[in-house]
């Protein structure tokens, strides 16, 4: 035990505008349910962040409010100094952010490479060095090209829809309990290639029930409960406080 | 396989899957009377008449070729209602009257073509009762005319249709979208009826009869329909298969909320469905009409259970399933008259829609969705 994770409200928010992503005061849910309140979360250009918390917490729910899938109650969200809070989904695809949510993240009729396309369906052409890049991060994909999505195995169907989110060459992917659903060999797999996707220069902003296995990854995380922050800081600097492995990584 | 093993696959058969058994035993009847009509024999058993009669097999060929016809156009109207359903969530019951209404455009714009100069009144032609028959040899250009006036024609119903009544309503249930879709229907035949009338008219008779293979004989009209929903269905395929936006419709009925966030402009691409569903059953309406040569204003609402039977057959949602569904249910609804009589194919239709579902509960193509 060296270092004591920060509680949320001591801490003092950078300016919103050098940050990629920053939500401020966020209050968001669905219909007339409020899920957040008073949400705050910066990453930074190439960061790699991680949503940690009980189930119920709302972590999805800052993903799908990024996206503008979830009801706007007010607060901003900003990235790369624009206020998207109140857009919607296909024109925040145009701002340089992906999301590959939990479930549902394939078209299971169309083949694998139709994925692919279908991820750069905003651009006028088919971005054929896009593809060839994808196939080369994940070249199980190459090999089923022509094959329906839908008959792809658990770990490969989330690297085609990781692969889908990266055609637009995104600056920030949203990713949704990658591993979930996993084989347990996979899961580490799984991590090694969302690292590689942040080394080469993409910012991530993930929500993982593994939480132990992310927080060693990434470089900084949020602890959330009941719709508000608890915790933040570096990865590792959670995953040894005392507090957080009690409530929230089971010791 | 020893005979042991044999019987007890046999018994598990049996045991499991009493329905295909039974399917299986009444197939086999029927073909085994089939085959007995056909060699013009009768058997009797005890005194009354188990199987067999006479049919020829030219005419057996016919009953296939008409078949084939009603069941392309069904098949094309089809792949609309399949359309609207995966893209869109719900049962649209305005759509057999779609298949009117564009049957009567293309109709009213052969006809007015064909009867230019011939001194017939405007009126009478408008109306469809001048008494001329069109068929595609002698009056080429207004039957093509008429065929796509039909598409463009229901395009237009469709479109106006769903910026009035669907797209206010766009993120309500299914149900009311449903309610709203038969409201439709009525509306839209019972607007038919209040400017054609509600009798038949006949329009389209076979000008030029021609013979196959010395025993099959079709009209020039019957070889439009098969030549024109073929290229259709062909050219739905490769909308599907190769373009951007046909891959975008596939992705869409797959799962909506992922297109959305891919990116996918779905208003569009529900734009489209509407256009295209829309186009083919109009086109398909307007080629049963010259097929049938007889056209009413409630034939399509008449035919909208046939097109449902063959999507579900096929299974619902999917294109090629609307298709082949189509296909199906029409040969089905011809062959029916080698044992039934002519009022009781329709159930017939309906008896295979049943056994289909009870053995393959989400259709023949079901689960594929529209791959």
């Amino acid at each position: 035990m060296s270092q004591r994770a920060t509680e949320s409200e001591t801490v003092s928010l950078p300016d919103p505008t050098e940050r990629l992503l920053a939500i401020r005061d966020l209050d968001a849910g669905y219909g007339d349910l409020q899920v957040l309140s008073d949400v705050h979360m910066d990453v930074a250009d190439g960061e790699y962040v991680v949503i940690v918390g009980p189930n119920g917490a709302g972590k999805s729910t800052v993903m799908k409010s990024v996206f503008g899938l979830t009801t706007y109650m007010g607060g901003e969200v900003i990235f790369s100094g624009t206020d998207i809070s109140q857009r919607n989904p296909d024109e925040i695809i145009y701002e340089g952010i992906s999301y590959v949510p939990q479930t549902g993240n394939v078209f299971g009729s169309l083949s694998v490479r139709e994925n692919l396309e279908m991820g750069a369906y905003i651009l006028d052409e088919v971005p054929e060095d896009r593809i060839e890049e994808v196939y080369d991060r994940f070249p199980i994909l190459r090999e089923r090209s022509d094959q329906s999505a839908g008959t792809l195995s658990g770990g490969q169907q989330q690297m085609l829809a990781m692969g889908r989110a990266l055609m637009l060459d995104p600056d920030l992917l949203l990713l949704d309990e990658p591993s979930a659903g996993l084989a347990p060999d996979l899961v580490d797999d799984m991590f090694d290639r969302i690292d590689r996707i942040n080394d080469d220069g993409t910012a991530i902003l993930m929500v993982e029930q593994n939480a132990k296995e992310a927080l060693r990854r990434c470089d900084r995380g949020y602890v959330l409960v009941q719709g508000q922050n608890r915790y933040e800081d570096e990865g590792t600097v959670l995953l040894n406080d005392e507090q957080v492995r009690q409530d929230f990584l089971g010791g | 396989m020893g005979i042991a093993e044999f019987a007890s696959d046999g018994r598990v058969v049996m045991g499991d899957r009493p329905g295909a058994v039974v399917v299986a035993a009444v197939s086999g009847f029927l073909l085994l009377d089939l085959v007995a009509k056909l060699a013009g024999t009768t058997v009797f058993f005890l005194g009354t008449k188990l199987l067999g009669g006479s049919l020829t097999v030219g005419s057996l060929l016919s009953m296939v070729v008409d078949g084939l016809l009603v069941g392309l156009a069904v098949g094309l109207a089809g792949i609309g209602l399949s359309m609207t359903y995966s893209i869109l969530d719900f049962a649209n019951f305005a759509h057999g009257d779609t298949v009117t209404a564009g049957a009567f455009l293309g109709w009213v714009a052969a006809y007015i073509t064909a009867g230019l100069g011939t001194g017939a009144p405007i009126s009478e032609l408008f109306m469809l009762n001048s008494g001329r028959q069109l068929s595609t040899v002698s009056t080429f250009f207004p039957v093509l005319l008429g065929l796509v006036v039909a598409g463009v024609g229901s395009v237009a119903v469709v479109l106006l249709v769903d910026r009035l009544t669907y797209r206010p309503m766009r993120n309500t249930d299914n149900i009311s979208l449903l309610i709203a879709s038969i409201g439709v229907a009525l509306a839209l035949r019972y607007l038919i009826a209040f400017i054609f009338g509600t009798q038949t008219s006949g329009v389209a008779s076979g000008g030029l009869r021609v013979t196959l293979f010395s025993m099959i004989s079709v009209t020039d009209n019957e070889i439009t329909l098969l030549v024109v929903s073929v290229l259709l269905m062909l050219g739905v395929h490769l909308l599907l298969q190769r373009t951007k936006l046909g891959k975008a419709m596939r992705a869409m009925a797959d799962n909506e909320d992922l297109a959305r966030v891919t990116g996918i402009p779905t208003e569009r691409v529900i734009r489209l469905t509407w256009i295209l569903g829309g186009g083919l059953a109009g086109i398909g309406g307007y080629l049963l009409v010259l097929e049938s040569g007889t056209i009413s204003f409630n034939f399509g609402w008449i035919l909208l259970l046939l097109i449902f039977a063959a999507v579900i057959v096929g299974g619902i949602g999917s294109i090629y399933g609307a298709m082949a569904g189509g296909i199906l249910i029409g040969l089905v609804d011809s062959l029916a008259l080698i044992w039934l009589p002519s009022g009781l194919t329709r159930a017939s239709a309906f008896l295979v829609l049943i056994v289909v579902l009870l053995l393959r509960p989400s259709g023949i193509f079901g689960g594929v969705s529209t791959a």
